[in-house]
């Protein structure tokens, strides 16, 4: 893309620097910080010099087994989007390619573990479904508060 | 089409029932710089995006935005949820209550409802990128001033989780944008 110094640059126009992956926050730490990209990570200063602020899904009280699983399904789902995102505009970029395609590989076990415990993620005809149709089963999304 | 996934993108806490939080977190369901205005505008731009880059970009960041908004719902829904009239009459959220009772309404912290004023698509693919990198900048405001204005540790990083993903898609709009003056350049000269 494009590299011209700054005074051979057409006027009257944004520019945003394109970004190179290099690097990419563990895991859990990239799901809990809201991108996986460190240089992309611009925190509102505000709330980073706030030391009420705890992650409390995560650091404490997250005994329950199926919430658990769930986290390493919502953090693994968010590290595919994020290099979904990425790709979009780096189609041709290997790295980025082959760790999106190792997410996809853990996201698929990790989503089936969970589906077998407690139930489909989705109705659209990916899994088979046991009987009674669990579709409906209670708690939905925001009423589980998590 | 679209496929529905039983679950958050990020998980939804909160301390206690608090109608005030839930007065203003509600313009990020149904104000200006809202998931929902946020959400069509991408979904509504993408047939005039001439760009197999932008089309995905725009597809996909349009998609993230309806999980946003499910958290944005989520968090109005709980903390409202067990409220007692006494404090939804304290937040000044009578009005609300008097319309909707609990339920959710595409309105911004004013009770302004939505409107498709909110969005553009204006069929020049330049244009509406410079709309989309505004927008979400809009959006990152908002949930500063949002952050500001919250009480509740939980609720307080829910917003800060969206307010990042904001900068994320700025910089996705911002690469689409250097591809699309390259498209625009190519076409010129060839």
């Amino acid at each position: 893309m494009d590299k011209k110094p700054y005074t051979e640059k057409e006027m009257a126009r944004a520019y945003v620097p394109v970004q190179v992956y290099t690097t990419r926050y563990d895991l859990m730490e990239g799901f809990k910080r809201g991108t996986i990209f460190p240089e992309l990570d611009k925190p509102y200063t505000k709330v980073q010099d706030d030391p009420k602020l705890e992650y409390n899904w995560l650091d404490k009280g997250e005994q329950d087994n199926r919430r658990k699983l769930l986290r390493v399904v919502q953090a693994l789902e968010f590290t595919a989007i994020e290099f979904n995102l990425y790709l979009d505009t780096h189609p041709e970029d290997k790295k980025a390619l082959a760790d999106f395609n190792t997410t996809c590989r853990q996201l698929q076990t990790v989503r089936r573990e969970y589906e077998n415990r407690y139930g489909p993620l989705t109705a659209c005809g990916s899994t088979p479904s046991r009987y009674p149709w669990p579709w409906i089963e209670e708690p939905w999304p925001w009423e589980i508060m998590g | 089409m679209w496929v529905y996934e039983k679950k958050l993108q990020y998980p939804v806490r909160v301390s206690g029932p608090n109608p005030q939080l839930a007065k203003v977190i509600i313009t990020q369901y149904g104000g200006p710089d809202g998931e929902i205005s946020a959400s069509l505008r991408y979904l509504t731009q993408r047939y005039t995006m001439p760009l197999p880059q932008g089309k995905a970009v725009l597809t996909d960041i349009g998609t993230e935005e309806l999980a946003h908004m499910e958290i944005v719902a989520a968090l109005v829904y709980n903390l409202l949820e067990n409220a007692p009239l006494e404090q939804i009459k304290a937040a000044g959220m009578d009005a609300y209550y008097a319309d909707h009772d609990k339920a959710l309404y595409l309105v911004n912290a004013s009770g302004v409802p939505w409107t498709a004023a909110y969005v553009q698509s204006k069929g020049d693919p330049i244009t509406d990128l410079y709309e989309d990198m505004a927008a979400e900048e809009k959006a990152r405001s908002t949930y500063e001033w949002l952050i500001n204005l919250s009480d509740d540790p939980c609720v307080t990083d829910v917003l800060r989780f969206l307010r990042e993903r904001e900068v994320v898609h700025f910089q996705r709009f911002g690469e689409t944008l250097e591809l699309m003056y390259e498209y625009r350049d190519r076409k010129r000269y060839y």
